[in-house]
């Protein structure tokens, strides 16, 4: 399991990169990161690899101190992708692999399976620079796979890929949950997030702001009641208990707080004929902006 | 395999067979063998041709022809139908020289003084071998008479006779050196940049330590440079020894060539860590050669002042610059090929050399550390340096 505790960075006294950020990821665990631009998810990813050091706080996995040993366990795609662009795609992947601690024979057999998987074989033997963008992503990706990592640490792992990329990188990722890899990803395509993800934390400018399961956040920010009405008494919106949102499509969302359920039912009872009524269960991206607003 | 292997073999592997590498040591080839080859070939252009008018010249014919041998010289013997054709075959530039009569020496200006040697040598020897004849000597008391002894040829000027050679030497060695010194280093620093811009370090750093990726890069571009100084050395010798130099070659080759090395080995260093930790202060690929300024400036001032060490022997400044690096990267060598180094300079500068190396690989490898993981723009190296 990483565990992230109290993690602390500032730049030269200024206002704090990343302020306290704490959190856990399992084994065969997948772990969302989001959040807006610069508010601090690639410093925690930079830290956690190494490439930065914390202020304080600490990062440890299965208990133990992240040793440069330990990290070499870890697969990491950085936010800026980086591959050697002159060598060839299969040549660059099989010497990583290699650099990671991999026998030569494993990590030809890792090597030739991720290109198969990632659909790279057309351009095995071509130089990197040769490749579009978007399979240039592939095979960033099969750089971080290769040496069959315990935690997958990427960074913006979907931006950049066309829609079957998008679905070939969930698969694979799904496949190394289910082999028990701890996997962290940041993402804004908060929709496929929500899809592929066991927890989520959300960070702004520099503090988390929630962790938990989506179902948790769910249910800690979906307090609000989804109705729809049919033949409604014009004006009913001010005579109902709480305050009333238009959701659009005839359905309304009622913040009732301070009402119980039943008040609401009655209440509305008495304005029209009621077609649906229950809790509502907003989406990630719903959740997202109301936290971050 | 070690981190630092895997960082050198890729960096060979890639190096060694792109075209860049090739072509740069294939021009270096024809560029030596030129320079060796060609001023012998033009040099050794020796074939006199002589012309011989009337029947009483016929008789130096066999003469010359032996003389020549004699003197390593090639000769093409004619006899012109008369004096005015031989004139015309002179100012046409047909021939050489022409003896009418065996009474008179004709050439177009001046005769060559080697040829002129050789047909007064013949005549001489033909003429006196004729009046000891009448003088009732036998054909064998002639031929013992006329056998002198050769002057034995002795040099009184300062050294060895091979000093045109050793000047010529130590021109190419000072060239190949500027060249590697300014193409490997230059290579260090490319790949240095290439891997900050693009973040592969990110990427590197999960298992290598900075020093790991800075000690693999100078393995590798140090290894392409002992190449490319081992393919110029064969070149040259080989192409000395098939043209016939062997014994121009002054004594002590094995030593000037395996300073030559050792020269290039700690130059490389010195200037490679240099290069490794400027290159890792700059952001951006164009910002390449600007940030090497100061190994460039060291190289070239290190090339002008080992001139004016190789051309002002003798002088104070000479002994001190002979053994100051970075000058000493160039001006030892030179000093040791020309065989004007005193053992006492060779050991000092080799010394000082070691010093400067760790000096600037230490804080080589201190700038490196602390930039080569640092976005933004370009450092500044007392910035880096203080941390």
């Amino acid at each position: 399991m990483l565990r992230i505790d109290g993690l602390h960075k500032t730049y030269g006294g200024d206002k704090a990169a990343l302020d306290s950020v704490s959190f856990s990821v399992g084994a065969g665990e997948i772990f969302g990161f989001i959040g807006p631009n610069g508010a601090g998810k690639s410093t925690t990813m930079r830290i956690l690899m190494g490439v930065l050091e914390p202020t304080s706080g600490s990062i440890t996995w299965n208990g133990r101190p992240i040793d440069r040993g330990v990290r070499r366990t870890f697969g990491y795609m950085p936010e800026e992708r980086g591959l050697y662009q002159k060598m060839k795609v299969r040549e660059q992947i099989r010497w990583f692999g290699r650099l990671y601690g991999l026998v030569a024979a494993e990590s030809r057999r890792e090597t030739d399976a991720l290109i198969d998987r990632l659909n790279l074989g057309a351009f095995s033997e071509k130089e990197v620079q040769a490749l579009s963008l978007g399979n240039q992503q592939r095979v960033q990706l099969a750089v971080a796979l290769v040496h069959r990592p315990r935690l997958l640490v990427l960074d913006e792992p979907f931006s950049g890929l066309d829609p079957g990329g998008v679905d070939d990188l969930a698969a694979l990722l799904r496949e190394r949950r289910d082999d028990g890899v701890s996997i962290i990803f940041s993402s804004h395509q908060l929709e496929l997030v929500e899809r592929m993800i066991d927890a989520l934390g959300i960070i702004d400018q520099g503090r988390m702001i929630a962790t938990g399961t989506v179902d948790e956040l769910q249910e800690r920010n979906g307090r609000r009641l989804r109705v729809a009405l049919r033949d409604a008494k014009p004006g009913w919106t001010g005579r109902v208990p709480g305050r009333v949102f238009d959701a659009r499509g005839g359905e309304y969302l009622i913040d009732a707080a301070g009402s119980t359920p039943r008040d609401v039912l009655v209440a509305l009872m008495r304005e029209g004929d009621v077609e649906q009524f229950g809790w509502d269960r907003p989406q990630l991206v719903e959740i997202f902006r109301e936290m971050v607003a | 395999m070690n981190g630092v292997l895997m960082v050198g073999w890729r960096e060979l592997a890639l190096q060694l067979r792109s075209k860049g590498f090739l072509i740069g040591a294939l021009a270096s080839v024809v560029i030596v063998v030129a320079a060796v080859a060609i001023p012998t070939i033009v040099g050794r252009d020796s074939t006199y041709r002589i012309g011989l008018v009337g029947r009483s010249s016929q008789v130096l014919a066999a003469p010359i022809q032996s003389l020549a041998d004699g003197s390593g010289v090639q000769v093409h013997l004619s006899s012109p139908a008369d004096e005015s054709a031989a004139r015309a075959a002179l100012s046409d530039g047909d021939l050489d020289a022409v003896v009418i009569d065996d009474a008179r020496l004709l050439a177009d200006g001046p005769a060559d003084r080697m040829l002129a040697g050789l047909i007064q040598g013949a005549h001489q020897a033909v003429h006196l071998g004729g009046r000891l004849a009448e003088l009732g000597l036998s054909d064998g008391q002639i031929e013992s008479t006329l056998r002198v002894a050769p002057l034995s040829e002795v040099s009184v000027a300062n050294g060895d006779g091979y000093e045109g050679t050793r000047q010529a030497m130590v021109m190419m060695i000072m060239l190949v050196l500027l060249f590697l010194f300014m193409t490997a280093p230059l290579g260090v620093a490319a790949g240095v940049v290439e891997e900050k811009s693009s973040r592969i370090v990110e990427s590197l750093f999960i298992a290598l330590r900075p020093w790991q990726l800075l000690t693999g890069k100078l393995f590798a571009f140090g290894l392409l440079g002992l190449i490319q100084l081992t393919v110029v050395v064969a070149a040259g010798l080989g192409t000395a020894l098939s043209v016939g130099l062997a014994d121009d070659l002054p004594p002590g080759m094995p030593g000037i060539i395996g300073i030559t090395y050792v020269a290039y080995v700690f130059g490389f260093l010195l200037y490679g860590a240099m290069a490794a930790a400027l290159g890792s202060l700059v952001a951006r690929q164009e910002e390449t050669n600007s940030a090497l300024g100061p190994v460039t400036a060291a190289v070239v001032l290190s090339y002008l002042a080992a001139f004016v060490v190789s051309s002002q022997p003798g002088l104070a400044i000479t002994d001190v610059l002979t053994i100051l690096p970075p000058v000493s990267t160039f001006a030892l060598p030179v000093q040791i090929a020309s065989g004007q180094a005193a053992a006492w300079q060779v050991v000092a500068g080799l010394a000082l050399l070691v010093l400067a190396i760790i000096a600037v690989i230490v804080l080589g490898a201190r700038i490196f550390e602390r930039s080569v993981l640092r976005t933004g723009g370009r450092i500044k190296i007392l910035e880096a340096i203080k941390g």
